[in-house]
């Protein structure tokens, strides 16, 4: 494990000194001021399989000889969909050093949208109220969680091919470090009269983290020679540390970037 | 060229009607298999419409293909509670059974919600105001000589949809042991969690 990590900083290294040694004749640091925006996309399981939520009949399965019952493999399956989708826009200066490698930082809002649904029918059932021996359930379309992030977005790049080129390849790491401003829930019911329950159900679901953060490898391209600079470019995959939705557990996910660039200053050059 | 147009559009609709999603009718039967023994449904109060009991070495428990429950309450205050499904462990040699078990309620239970007072309720199916019958495929026993069994409503559940009352839930376990011809046919660790409606209900007078 430590010869890879010393490994990763060698190679890490050696393309810096090749890069610097390929610009030497152009050194000089340039500020940049850009205004970003983009979406993301996580897909997930249950976070949690709420005891309140009836199973839903789901797959059909022979096995174990059972004739024609539809079988729940696992009983903490409740067979529900769910993604994490979420949208940002930000604000971000970066440091481009010898028109290569740029280092950035900003402010980041990200909205982050997730859904809990019946993967095979159009609604679950949900346990609202039990009162000795009456139970009350609803039926339940879908859950949806919206959480707003503050972040601070960090990202390393590196340009590939010549500086006068009106497209250039890139190679990003980037990371957001976000802070959770506020959630909201939503419960949208088969029957309208049951939005009584609202409250009810909204309280059995907790808080995301009030703290995020990924990371995520991107390949992107920088188009234009001129003001503005427009950059494109496609994450994947993502990871998330700690959850920004409590209603599903994310995995790996893919994200799409756009941001403009405006140059505002730039170092004399050294030659 | 018009009966072509005619194969596309019904082509059309029926990739479009496969692609619904049904609704999650609650009278399905839900089998979530249990921990211990995955051939049998875990014990649950959420009226999965299912049922299983260890039948000697074999299982008795429930098919989709079959309504498993039915009540009977009669002016005398006796109650029929029958299971009905299938006796086997391969799906090529599962055979139909059914078991039912007469008890004395001493209450009028002339509705499905009137079953909330079997609440908590345990029959001593050894007593004499018992009586199970039991079938099993081609073979019937109208009588059986119960040794050892009990049957027991953990917990009865009159249910609301949508504010509308809809179902009652009986969630219990039940063990049966009894000789059929000098021989001892046990049933153990049976479970229930199922739903009784106007469907599967009736009262007789």
């Amino acid at each position: 494990m430590i010869l890879m990590r010393k490994e990763s900083f060698f190679f890490f290294f050696f393309l810096l000194a090749l890069i610097m040694t390929n610009v030497q004749a152009e050194e000089k640091i340039a500020l940049k001021v850009g205004v970003e925006a983009g979406c993301d996309w996580h897909g997930g399981s249950s976070y949690t399989s709420f005891d309140r939520i009836r199973k839903g009949s789901s797959s059909y399965s022979y096995e174990n000889g059972i004739d024609d019952v539809p079988f729940v493999y696992d009983s903490e399956s409740v067979f529900l969909k769910h993604s994490l989708n979420s949208w940002y826009v930000g604000l971000k200066p970066e440091f481009l050093f010898w028109k290569r490698l740029g280092v950035s930082a900003g402010v980041r809002l990200t909205s982050y949208t997730s859904t809990f649904e019946n993967e095979n029918a159009s609604f679950f059932y949900w346990r609202v109220c039990e009162d000795g021996v009456y139970s009350d359930f609803v039926r339940i379309h879908k859950m949806e969680q919206q959480s707003y992030y503050v972040g601070i977005p960090l990202e390393l790049r590196i340009l590939l091919g010549g500086t006068d080129r009106p497209c250039r390849v890139y190679f990003k790491l980037g990371s957001v470090l976000n802070f959770r401003c506020k959630t909201e829930n939503e419960v949208d019911f088969v029957a309208s009269p049951m939005e009584y329950w609202e409250n009810d159900v909204v309280s059995e679901i907790e808080s995301p983290s009030d703290f995020t953060s990924y990371i995520y490898p991107a390949v992107g391209f920088r188009i234009g020679r001129n003001i503005p600079l427009f950059n494109i470019e496609f994450h994947f995959p993502s990871f998330m540390i700690n959850q920004a939705s409590s209603l599903l557990d994310t995995g790996v996910g893919l994200g799409l970037q756009f941001s403009f660039q405006m140059p505002v200053w730039t170092s004399a050059d050294k030659e | 060229m018009k009966s072509r147009g005619l194969l596309y559009l019904t082509i059309l609709l029926t990739l479009f009607f496969s692609s619904c999603r049904e609704d999650d009718d609650w009278d399905n039967t839900v089998f979530i298999a249990d921990d211990v023994y995955p051939s049998l449904p875990a014990y649950s109060e959420m009226g999965y419409n299912s049922f299983g009991a260890k039948y000697g070495n074999d299982y008795f428990r429930v098919a989709s293909s079959i309504v498993p429950c039915q009540i009977a309450s009669f002016e005398n205050g006796k109650m029929r509670f029958t299971l009905s499904g299938i006796h086997g462990d391969s799906f090529f040699s599962d055979s139909n059974m059914k078991l039912s078990f007469f008890f004395s309620v001493d209450d009028f239970v002339r509705d499905y919600q009137d079953l909330a007072l079997l609440d908590g309720r345990e029959i001593d199916l050894t007593d004499g105001s018992c009586q199970v019958v039991f079938s099993d495929g081609d073979r019937m026993l109208e009588s059986v000589n119960v040794e050892k069994g009990r049957l027991s409503f953990s917990r009865v559940q009159i249910v609301s949809i949508d504010g509308k009352m809809t179902t009652a839930i009986l969630s219990g376990r039940f063990e049966l042991k009894f000789y059929d011809n000098d021989v001892i046919v046990n049933l153990s660790n049976g479970r229930f969690d199922l739903c009784v409606d106007d469907d599967n209900f009736y009262y007789k007078k």
